[in-house]
């Protein structure tokens, strides 16, 4: 949407397949006949299966919200999506741009578009809760980002719920709010979650869940004969063994590449998932992974929560920048269940694989007490400031 | 002494395993769909693989 990658460098060539001597079919699949072992497309024509995997994907959720349909109220989830934004941008030039949902997308794409033409537009973000990325960050940490993007001219109307979207010519003019109140809009961007693609699953009589198809940790489902995987599946959150919805990239490749090693005869077991993601918004780097202590405590989990602000180099190096993690723990059982962090280093961000690792490995407050990490002053903190095992001493500390 | 084919013996299932010449249909080639034909052509590259995908360009690295 930025214009700073094309959609053929995003997307694989079809020649990859091809040449890996693997079909390729581009038409609508419209009904999949499971007593035929048949799977019929929109052109009328069909082709028979021993095995079928599964990886319809999710559609946005888009919120029963009056006027939803004007031009120039747009949704981001496929490259084609991108580019009807792109479309739309090029052709109509919004400078008022209201965003209905303060989640990653719509926050990475409203920094985006302000790099690529800084001071041009009025951004306007609507939440309905009281800060943004909810489902990554704890209120705490929300409003450094929240402050962060102020200073970078947004307008960040938290805890505000939009009732209507108002339009003049069958085209978006403004956004109303539930106070009444209304804000001038070219363009509005909607982003409030995604939604499993269940047609065909439904079609074909597949067992569901409350989040998706229902599978097992192979990744078979109801039929025999039927895999599947990725944002139209049911997961199983790794911490509580509970299934509940993720709808990310990274754990539909994983379940991709695990649904053809299922077929193909390895017994290799989904782990369930912790919904790690990362974002970047203007200079600041976030990531998460596991519970807030937010998501812990509606889940049960008496929560105990550590913050260590820690740094990308050693003290003395030019370049050096600061990084904040935050490590939720479970009191009873002492283990690591979610971790949080905000860098101004894209190095830094990544330490979030090493707290997915460890909650994957269960390890408790005690054991990372000594964790050690690989240190050299151009790559890492101090070894005596290495925040995961202060933040695990802090809450050795919490537990007396 | 080698372990490897012990431990692939320990991995493997007890269940049927795609076999020469069967055919396997993905539907869909976003996150899922392009990963799992790919690594279904490895691992049994005498099976027939087939991706459907509706979307002229749908298919995330």
């Amino acid at each position: 949407v930025a214009g700073l990658a094309t959609v053929e460098s995003i997307t694989n060539p079809d020649a990859m397949f091809e040449n890996a001597g693997i079909k390729n079919i581009i038409e609508e699949v419209t009904r999949v006949d499971t007593e035929k072992k048949m799977v019929v497309m929109s052109n009328g024509a069909s082709i028979d299966y021993d095995k079928v995997i599964l990886g319809t994907g999710s559609v946005p959720v888009i919120p029963p919200i009056e006027g939803i349909d004007l031009e120039g109220v747009l949704s981001l989830r496929t490259a084609v999506d991108a580019e009807n934004i792109k479309r739309f941008m090029e052709e109509k030039k919004p400078k008022n741009i209201v965003f209905i949902g303060a989640g990653f997308i719509n926050l990475e794409l409203g920094a985006l578009l302000s790099e690529m033409k800084p001071d041009y537009y009025n951004m306007t973000v609507i939440e309905f809760l009281d800060y943004p990325l909810p489902l990554m960050l704890d209120p705490e940490l929300a409003a450094k980002i929240k402050t962060y993007l102020v200073e970078k001219g947004f307008n960040m109307l938290m805890a505000s719920k939009a009732t209507k979207i108002l339009g003049s010519a069958g085209t978006v003019k403004g956004v109303e709010l539930e106070t009444g109140e209304t804000i001038d809009a070219d363009m509005v961007m909607l982003s409030v979650g995604a939604r499993p693609n269940l047609e065909l699953a439904k079609d074909m009589n597949l067992e569901l869940g409350k989040f998706g198809i229902k599978v097992n940790k192979y990744l078979e489902t109801s039929n025999p004969d039927i895999i599947a995987a990725g944002d139209c599946v049911e997961k199983i959150h790794f911490v509580t063994k509970k299934p509940a919805p993720s709808q990310l990239r990274g754990p539909a490749v994983i379940q991709g590449r695990l649904a053809a090693k299922t077929l193909a005869g390895y017994k290799i077991e989904f782990p369930g998932i912790l919904n790690n993601s990362a974002v970047r918004i203007f200079d600041k780097y976030i990531a998460a992974t596991g519970f807030t202590d937010d998501q812990a405590q509606k889940e049960g989990f008496e929560a105990v929560s550590t913050t260590v602000d820690s740094r990308s180099k050693h003290g003395m190096i030019p370049g050096v920048k600061p990084w904040t993690i935050k490590l939720v723990f479970d009191k009873k059982t002492q283990r690591l269940i979610g971790g949080q962090i905000i860098s101004d280093s894209d190095a830094a961000v990544k330490e979030i694989d090493t707290v997915n690792a460890l909650i994957l490995g269960k390890k408790t407050i005690p054991e990372l007490t000594t964790l050690m990490c690989a240190g050299n002053p151009d790559c890492s903190s101090e070894p005596s400031l290495e925040p995961i095992t202060i933040a695990a001493e802090q809450a050795l500390q919490k537990l007396k | 002494m080698c372990f490897a084919p012990l431990i692939t013996e320990l991995i493997i299932r007890g269940g049927k395993i795609m076999e020469k010449g069967e055919k396997l249909v993905v539907i869909g080639c976003g996150g899922v769909g392009g990963p799992a034909a790919m690594m279904a052509k490895k691992l049994m590259p005498d099976v027939d693989v087939t991706i459907i995908r509706k979307e002229d360009r749908f298919i995330v690295r």
